[in-house]
């Protein structure tokens, strides 16, 4: 947090009332993430901008490593594609996780984190390589043809026009489902992000 | 700043708003700040809200060690204790909103009526004691009970307030020990006065005799106008019991009334005592339907996912949930201090579900853990949660089938040491595991600290 004090001025540039408008954010909450935004955009290059390094820095602390996953989910954020994040992006992007957010939102979200190749569907190779990466990340080995019939029973279950590639329709129809597949697209910690969190209260004590 | 300027303008009028709440009248302005009464308005909820004037507090270091205070205040549930459902803040205040409680305090109804016939002090008593242990099993001291903080609700039950408060640094109890206005150096043991350093735990005791004394009595069992004969008549333990109470209660009283802390009785021998346990009923405040916490992060999240799942049934999971299952898919990694990876442990084994969840439990039973099952899915817990006790854990545990003769067996820890944690996982995977066990234990940076964002 050693920039919170010069960063300050910046925050003034963000419209926080609109930004909570247009999130599932309240005003508070919005300042919340705000001290969130600032500690990870700060921690490798102070310019107020999270880079993807910060990213992954934050979220996997000492091993930022490029992940497939990590960057996927940096790529989504990035809603101009200039290959860093503001905070407007920052917020908009966290609100889809939001405990009150529409489902339909985070559906969208996890087609989008899945369309490895941004084709519009999702196809075998596509799940074929999340499923490796998953496996390694959990230093899990298993015999290629698991892996095969793992994919394979996906598709069975979720491609339902049997065209080999899982459209958006498809998709939501998948997750209807199995509704446990949007766990991870909901973050509890950002129910009342303001007043779950005393940290973000010393935080803002911190800044005032 | 919308909230904090409708706070400002709102001033000292009823009807002001904190967020989801509306504040109405003050109920009492004590050491800390004023108490305002609160409703909410989403559910139409009473509650208490203590508020804190920032600038008293402002220049304060504000230390990871408060921090993980008020996480701990906000984790104790106990009918006897005046709880903390969450604190908010202003640019100016603090406001921690409090359970209501209907009644009064105990000091008015002494001071009103006198004292209490022994039988029915005892069971205020009895409440006492159960609320204090709840607390200092979870390693929070009170360091400043006395009859002022002693709540009465409708049905006649004590509610203790401000637990832990008084561990914040000094500003908010502001010293709380030297206080001439509210009475409560009658309530301070000597090992305080003498500033020996102290145990919280004894200390509370002591105090905890001295209400019981007020109770039973009617008056102080230390008091002087010179406070340096207060402190003496304290330091020397010197207090007079009346001969009318009860054999049982005057041993009780002195027991407590030791001046030396090392010798004074604990809470655990007051509960073994005779006297003490006429009528005593203890409660097991795990028994509550409201205290499954615990569980929160461990159980609630796949808890409205999995409607099909029966009871001792495998979880079938498809490639996307396996997909789902990447710690770094998981973004409360942004909200923790511990890295999601290091808390989320996973292995395979080729052993069924039943004899997994069979095999886990008497590995984690054979080690010292209790196990509860829940939705097909075990708890393994060690200990009290509580950050001083360095052996507390926290473990849920779930089997998922990838495909026949296929499982996952998922870690998630709840709270806990992190090396006691990876110690447990790898006893797991290398008596369990399918293939060659991972090198849990190797190169990774193990943090001796203790989870402390328990939020």
């Amino acid at each position: 947090m050693g920039c919170s004090i010069s960063k300050k001025s910046k925050a003034n540039y963000w419209d926080f009332a609109s930004l909570a408008s247009e999130t599932m954010f309240s005003l508070d909450e919005v300042e919340a993430v705000y001290v969130l935004y600032k500690k990870v955009s700060c921690c490798i290059v102070d310019d107020g901008l999270i880079h993807k390094e910060e990213f992954r820095q934050a979220l996997l602390r000492n091993k930022g490593k490029p992940d497939l996953f990590v960057d996927r989910v940096f790529d989504l954020f990035d809603l101009k594609r200039n290959g860093v994040l503001d905070f407007g992006e920052f917020v908009q992007s966290l609100s889809i996780f939001h405990p009150k957010s529409p489902a339909a939102d985070k559906i969208l979200f996890t087609f989008n984190l899945y369309d490895l190749q941004h084709t519009g569907c999702i196809e075998r190779e596509e799940v074929k390589e999340m499923v490796l990466a998953i496996l390694k990340e959990s230093d899990l080995e298993l015999p290629d043809e698991v892996i095969e019939e793992i994919v394979e029973n996906a598709f069975n279950e979720a491609d339902s026009n049997q065209d080999g590639k899982i459209d958006l329709e498809e998709w939501k129809e998948f997750v209807g489902k199995n509704p446990s597949l949007l766990k991870n697209m909901t973050i509890p910690y950002l129910m009342d992000v303001s007043t779950v969190f005393p940290s973000f209260v010393e935080n803002k004590i911190m800044l005032i | 700043m919308v909230r904090e300027v409708e706070e400002e303008r709102g001033g000292n009028n009823t009807g002001m708003r904190l967020g989801k709440y509306e504040l109405g009248r003050i109920l009492g302005e004590g050491n800390f700040g004023k108490v305002k009464f609160a409703k909410n308005i989403e559910t139409g909820n009473s509650f208490a809200v203590k508020i804190l004037e920032k600038k008293k507090i402002l220049n304060l270091k504000i230390t990871d060690q408060i921090k993980r205070e008020i996480g701990t205040l906000k984790l104790l549930r106990h009918p006897n204790i005046v709880r903390l459902h969450e604190v908010l803040a202003s640019k100016t205040k603090i406001f921690m909103v409090l359970e209501y409680v209907h009644g009064g305090e105990l000091f008015d109804k002494i001071a009103s009526r006198g004292k209490l016939p022994e039988k029915e002090g005892r069971r205020l008593f009895q409440q006492l004691i159960d609320g204090v242990s709840y607390c200092h099993d979870r390693g929070v001291f009170h360091r400043d009970l006395k009859l002022e903080n002693i709540l009465v609700d409708g049905k006649g039950n004590i509610k203790v307030s401000d637990f832990g408060l008084s561990a914040l640094p000094q500003h908010f109890g502001s010293d709380g020990l030297l206080h001439t206005t509210c009475g409560s150096p009658n309530y301070v043991a000597p090992e305080i006065l003498a500033n020996r350093g102290y145990n919280g735990a004894t200390a509370d005791v002591w105090s905890c005799g001295v209400i019981l004394y007020v109770i039973l009595t009617g008056y102080l069992p230390f008091d002087d106008r010179n406070l340096a004969v207060l402190y003496q008549k304290i330091a020397r333990g010197d207090v007079q019991i009346p001969k009318w109470l009860s054999a049982g209660a005057q041993k009780m009283i002195k027991r407590i009334l030791d001046p030396n802390p090392v010798t004074r009785i604990t809470v655990a021998e007051i509960k073994a005592d005779q006297w003490f346990k006429q009528g005593y009923v203890p409660l097991n405040p795990d028994d509550d339907e409201d205290n499954i916490y615990i569980d929160e992060e461990a159980f609630s999240i796949n808890d409205e996912s999995d409607g099909e799942k029966r009871l001792g049934a495998p979880t079938l999971i498809n490639a996307f949930q396996l997909i789902g299952m990447s710690s770094f898919l998981d973004l409360s990694g942004f909200f923790e201090k511990e890295d999601v990876s290091e808390r989320k442990i996973r292995f395979t084994s080729n052993l069924s579900h039943i004899e997994l969840l069979e095999r886990i439990e008497d590995i984690v039973t054979g080690l010292g853990y209790s196990v509860q099952k829940k939705n097909g899915r075990l708890k393994v817990v060690q200990g009290q949660r509580d950050q001083r006790d360095p052996r507390s854990l926290s473990v849920a545990a779930e089997v998922f089938e990838i495909s026949p003769s296929l499982y996952v067996v998922e870690l998630r820890k709840t709270y806990g040491d992190s090396l006691i944690y990876r110690q447990l996982c790898n006893k797991l995977s290398n008596d369990l595991g399918a293939s060659r066990s991972q090198e849990l234990l190797g190169a990774a940076i193990l943090s001796a600290e203790t989870v402390s964002e328990v939020y």
